[in-house]
């Protein structure tokens, strides 16, 4: 078997449906995993008693068992209840929820980091537990955990390719059907394996942007002398609070 | 007849009644009671462990007692219904929290905020101005303690000394009427001493805030304190003006502590 320009071609546009279908499942599904996650990790934090024990039970649950395995069942088994789904809706649930658990892991341990000074000093202030949470907390508990957040973020690009097997066809779908309609699997697969390379070192790049100016930011404000007027220190303020959470 | 009529006495600031509290079975307040009237300026002495930081934590509801009642100004911080005592829901909590304020040992400053944004915050949370207002205040307070210059510095930019102040620049934003210090001078350095204890002055001055000062240094308490009460295993051994206390104690334990002869002796 020979390398030949020509499939490349007439696959092209195929492979270009799927990088669509990959993007919007790698987007929703990050964002569903970086949300739950920021949820289920507060609940384990909040709660107590029987609740406690069952976030943290399913979550050890969905983390200990294959992605594979509940793409399945979303896919195979909930139409049994009554509950159908389109495969990509259950491509998007199914790794979302599964990285939420591993990203809930990360958000407790940046919560975990902060000292109980820090919560006493909430409570001297007679902030109410939103209050806590959301201005004091979680901004400093997930600044540090997002290069870390990042990390789990192109892992989950790489998983992608699992939503074929649930017939979501996203690059690996496009390319495998290709494949059997031609018996060609070598451009095909060779390009969905450049192509992922290239999401991923996209990927890698945005995780650095948004490292460092968070980094800068702290160094921009911490010069005595360009200390900014109120209100546009203020606007800074929010927007920097808006992007991290 | 007339002679029966009640005489109006208000109610402490401050009334701490029969106040136990146990951590893993050592006992670190035994059936305390204590009453402080309004703007009383309070040191806690006593040896590590005697219990005086734990009065103050529990006043800021940093910790809970297992029997007993404590009232601000007649208010009770805790429902006593079933036995043992409940702090009050968060709701009806916080009136009452909101007249206390504290400042830590080690400041707890927080880090992601500048030194403005630390003392504007509480009091836009607070629902005490909005947002210009509070930071109009911030820097009015900011300039009070000597530190207008460090505005937009992050708490982690300040020495220990300035941090200090920005601490007591925060709990003030919030006009408390009792503000509870734990040790403040003892993360500083000894000149920096004499310059806490202006402020104090000041704000008694200023504000006629009820303080409570858990402290080490007995010259910081006799220069700062208008009464010492003097701790031991949970309880007031104790309880005078700094002259007396400091020169003529009756109790053993407190005499000790201060090197003094035993009176029997």
């Amino acid at each position: 078997m020979t390398w030949d320009n020509h499939f490349i071609i007439l696959i092209l546009p195929r492979l270009m449906k799927g990088l669509q279908i990959t993007l919007i499942a790698t987007l929703c599904s990050f964002a569903l995993a970086a949300s739950l996650g920021l949820v289920i990790a507060i609940l384990e934090k909040t709660t107590r008693g029987i609740v406690h024990f069952c976030v943290s039970g399913i979550a050890h649950f969905i983390r200990g068992t294959p992605l594979l395995v509940q793409l399945f069942f979303l896919y195979y088994l909930l139409p049994y209840a009554n509950i159908t789904l389109p495969a990509l809706a259950c491509g998007i649930a199914g790794l979302g929820i599964h990285y939420a658990t591993y990203l809930s892991n990360v958000y407790r341990s940046g919560i975990e980091a902060i000292p109980a000074l820090q919560w006493e000093a909430c409570t001297s202030c007679n902030l109410t537990r939103f209050q806590t949470w959301r201005y004091i907390i979680l901004p400093q508990a997930i600044r540090p955990v997002i290069p870390v957040i990042g990390n789990y973020f192109i892992a989950l690009i790489k998983e992608t390719p699992l939503l074929s097997s649930i017939s979501v066809m996203d690059m690996m779908g496009e390319a495998s059907i290709f494949g059997d309609m031609h018996y060609r699997y070598l451009e095909p697969i060779t390009m969905v394996g450049v192509l992922f390379l290239v999401i991923g070192l996209l990927a890698r790049g945005a995780m650095i942007l948004v490292t460092t100016s968070l980094s800068a930011f702290r160094l921009r404000y911490g010069k005595p002398d360009n200390g900014p007027k109120i209100s546009e220190y203020s606007i800074e303020m929010d927007s920097f609070r808006d992007t991290v959470l | 007849m007339t002679s029966m009529e009640p005489v109006f006495t208000p109610d402490p600031m401050i009334a701490i009644s029969d106040v136990s509290r146990a951590f893993k079975g050592t006992t670190v307040l035994d059936h305390l009671s204590l009453d402080i009237p309004a703007g009383q300026k309070v040191a806690l002495l006593g040896p590590s462990g005697s219990g005086k930081t734990t009065i103050l934590r529990i006043l800021m509801t940093l910790e809970t007692i297992d029997s007993g009642q404590i009232l601000i100004e007649g208010v009770p911080m805790y429902d006593t219904a079933s036995g043992t005592p409940h702090l009050l829901p968060e709701n009806r909590l916080r009136p009452v929290r909101s007249r206390i304020g504290m400042v830590f040992q080690h400041f707890g400053l927080f880090p992601h905020l500048s030194v403005l944004d630390n003392i504007a915050f509480p009091q836009i949370f607070n629902g005490r101005a909005r947002k210009a207002d509070a930071k109009a205040r911030a820097h009015d307070l900011l300039k009070t303690v000597g530190l207008g210059d460090k505005a937009y510095l992050l708490p982690d930019q300040l020495s220990g000394g300035q941090k200090q102040r920005v601490a007591i620049a925060r709990a003030l934003a919030l006009q408390p009427d009792i503000l509870l210090f734990d040790e403040p001078t003892s993360a500083l350095d000894p000149q920096r001493v004499s310059e806490v204890l202006d402020i104090f002055n000041m704000i008694a001055d200023t504000t006629g805030t009820t303080m409570l000062l858990v402290t080490h240094e007995m010259e910081f308490a006799r220069r700062f304190a208008d009464r010492i009460l003097f701790f031991d295993h949970g309880q007031i051994v104790e309880d005078g003006p700094p002259e007396i206390v400091f020169t003529n104690p009756k109790d053993a334990r407190t005499r000790a502590f201060l090197g003094l002869p035993s009176l029997n002796a």
